[in-house]
């Protein structure tokens, strides 16, 4: 199968630059095929699933009701039998099919549009504006608490799990890689433990995040990530703690720990607890105060992943679990521990709660009044951390200076540059978002500056060209 | 479906849209009714347990009349001014307004809620 998907590609390419009058970007296809076949053993693709068609033609359609055939109408009759032949094999989806010609994937100046890569450790400035394809199921995996949105929406969109290596990526990567592992010559002189990614709309701060959690994860690193920080302040019940002034949500604590424990479970069995003090005992979701028992005690010898079960399983000590736990990762000096939390600027602004103060009137609960905002919210201590911001959820302007936030963590993340935008718009082009015969340098050039390099609308506007 | 204080709440109902249907309740007590016992705005009635539910009645016996005793109290009101023989009372006995409102024309929505 794969001797013939060679076979194909080569004759899809040799008939396609004979019969049709090709930009450059065609040209450039002649690629030998030797190169073709590096890029198939190594793409993911060689673990796609098989289709069967009844017609021995792979057909797909559009998210936008256009099918992939009348995408690539051809002008001529000469020409409809090789581009029924182009159908089948350019088809990116994901997974991608076993016809997928990987000699087609080329950037702007004829560079590779992606990086042969599987994780984003390997990853160096000459591969900035290049995409590194992963699967969903690779994705999910690595980052099982979840993706962020605009993730999601862009994979759903382009029909495709790749992302796009950024500088600022490498950046902020390198910064975490050279705390833990400084060079020889400068050390970690320049390197910030705590960041905070902010940013206009849609400039990749999300996903920024998410490559970077994926990126530690890879390395072996312990990461706390909260894809979504808004769900530490809005739903689920919410008990004004009995041993403090805050306010203890059961609900979304047992979460946290849930979902901590998804990717971190082995871990977590090694990992012993330090701290033996009681935890202490709260309102549990809907059963109501411990009687008699303020606190529960945990036995010597306990590993962390004994503690967060003992959250889960208890209600009433879920939120004293969670508060135990950013203690005692901080405490963790066998492994690096990275604190990676989306939709930071939620913790800094009032939550859904409130309290009643008179019969008529209620006061509304600041996000840091709750216990496990407020345990995980302060940057001032010596663990790596980074929080991004989000114009997703109606937040607000927030100040510059920030409550428990270093004065120079903040990093505004930039929107897309030329070579970005160009590098996505061949995606795009890739990713049959914007048709071929179309395609023209000034009207790519012309979607960047209407957008300003908002990248949503930027793939907003490209089927437009 | 189960009842709460004499209202019927639907389980895939949210909490604060349940609670205004009880009768004596509106948004204002509602709302602080949820606060009180510590219930966002997207719980549902299906995911509330027995023991908060049971608070949720207690909250609204002790502080709030509701359902048949608010009904019996304005009864009672009404029967108090007719025994008396106040203007307001025969008016509510003739089933015509009461709070000044013009009678020449108009008038049938309280004409109409009477005769029902």
């Amino acid at each position: 199968m794969l001797l013939q998907s060679l076979l194909r590609s080569t004759a899809a390419a040799s008939t396609a630059a004979r019969t049709r009058n090709l930009s450059s970007l065609r040209s450039n296809l002649l690629a030998p095929t030797a190169v073709a076949a590096a890029a198939v053993l190594s793409r993911p693709y060689s673990k796609a699933k098989t289709k069967t068609t009844t017609k021995g033609k792979v057909r797909g359609k559009d998210p936008r009701g256009v099918s992939a055939d009348d995408a690539t109408r051809p002008e001529d009759a000469s020409s409809a039998a090789d581009d029924d032949l182009n159908v089948e094999f350019e088809l990116p989806t994901d997974p991608l099919p076993v016809t997928y010609d990987p000699a087609l994937d080329v950037g702007p100046g004829g560079r590779p549009l992606f990086s042969f890569t599987k994780s984003f450790s390997s990853l160096g400035r000459k591969d900035a504006c290049t995409y590194v394809d992963l699967s969903l199921d690779e994705w999910k995996a690595m980052l099982p608490e979840g993706l962020p949105p605009g993730m999601v929406k862009e994979f759903e969109e382009t029909r495709r799990c790749a992302v796009m290596v950024r500088q600022s990526f490498l950046d902020l990567r390198d910064n975490f890689r050279y705390i833990v592992d400084p060079p020889i010559r400068t050390g970690a002189k320049n390197s910030k433990r705590q960041i905070v990614l902010d940013g206009p709309v849609s400039c990749g701060k999300s996903i920024t995040l998410a490559m970077l959690v994926h990126w530690a994860r890879c390395e072996g690193w312990l990461v706390f990530y909260v894809p979504k920080g808004r769900e530490w302040t809005h739903g689920g019940f919410f008990y004004r703690a009995p041993y403090s002034d805050l306010w203890d949500t059961p609900v979304g604590a047992a979460e946290i720990l849930q979902d901590f424990l998804k990717f971190n479970e082995s871990r977590l069995q090694q990992l012993p607890c330090q701290i033996f003090d009681p935890i202490p005992l709260g309102e549990g979701a809907g059963v109501g105060i411990m009687k008699g028992v303020d606190s529960m005690a945990m036995p010597e010898g306990s590993t962390l992943y004994d503690l967060i079960q003992t959250g889960i399983a208890y209600t009433h000590a879920a939120v004293g679990v969670v508060v135990r736990l950013r203690k005692e990762l901080s405490l963790v000096k066998d492994i690096p521990v990275l604190f990676a939390i989306d939709q930071y600027n939620n913790w800094f602004t009032f939550s859904e709660y409130q309290e009643p103060v008179t019969v008529r009137s209620c006061r509304p609960i600041h996000a840091r009044e709750l216990s496990t905002v407020n345990a995980y919210r302060s940057m001032m201590h010596g663990d790596m951390m980074v929080g991004a911001f989000s114009h997703s959820t109606a937040v607000g302007k927030l100040r510059q200076e920030l409550p428990d936030v270093p004065l120079d963590a903040r990093v505004m993340l930039p929107r897309y540059n030329l070579d970005e935008a160009a590098t996505v718009c061949h995606y795009y082009l890739r990713q049959r978002l914007i048709r071929h015969e179309t395609f023209s340098e000034e009207k790519w050039k012309k979607i960047y500056y209407l957008s300003n390099g908002n990248g949503s609308e930027m793939r907003w506007l490209a089927p437009f060209i | 479906m189960s009842y709460i204080s004499g209202a019927r709440s639907v389980p895939d109902e949210q909490v604060r849209i349940a609670s205004k249907k009880m009768d004596g309740i509106g948004p204002k007590k509602a709302i602080q009714v949820r606060y009180r016992l510590g219930i966002s705005g997207n719980i549902k009635m299906n995911e509330l347990t027995k023991y908060q539910i049971d608070q949720i009645e207690q909250m609204i016996g002790q502080d709030h009349v509701v359902h048949w005793e608010l009904k019996r109290g304005e009864r009672a009101d009404i029967e108090r001014l007719i025994s008396i023989s106040r203007y307001r009372g025969i008016r509510h006995q003739d089933g015509s307004p009461l709070r000044g409102q013009r009678t020449h024309t108009n008038a049938r929505t309280f004409r109409k809620q009477i005769r029902k």
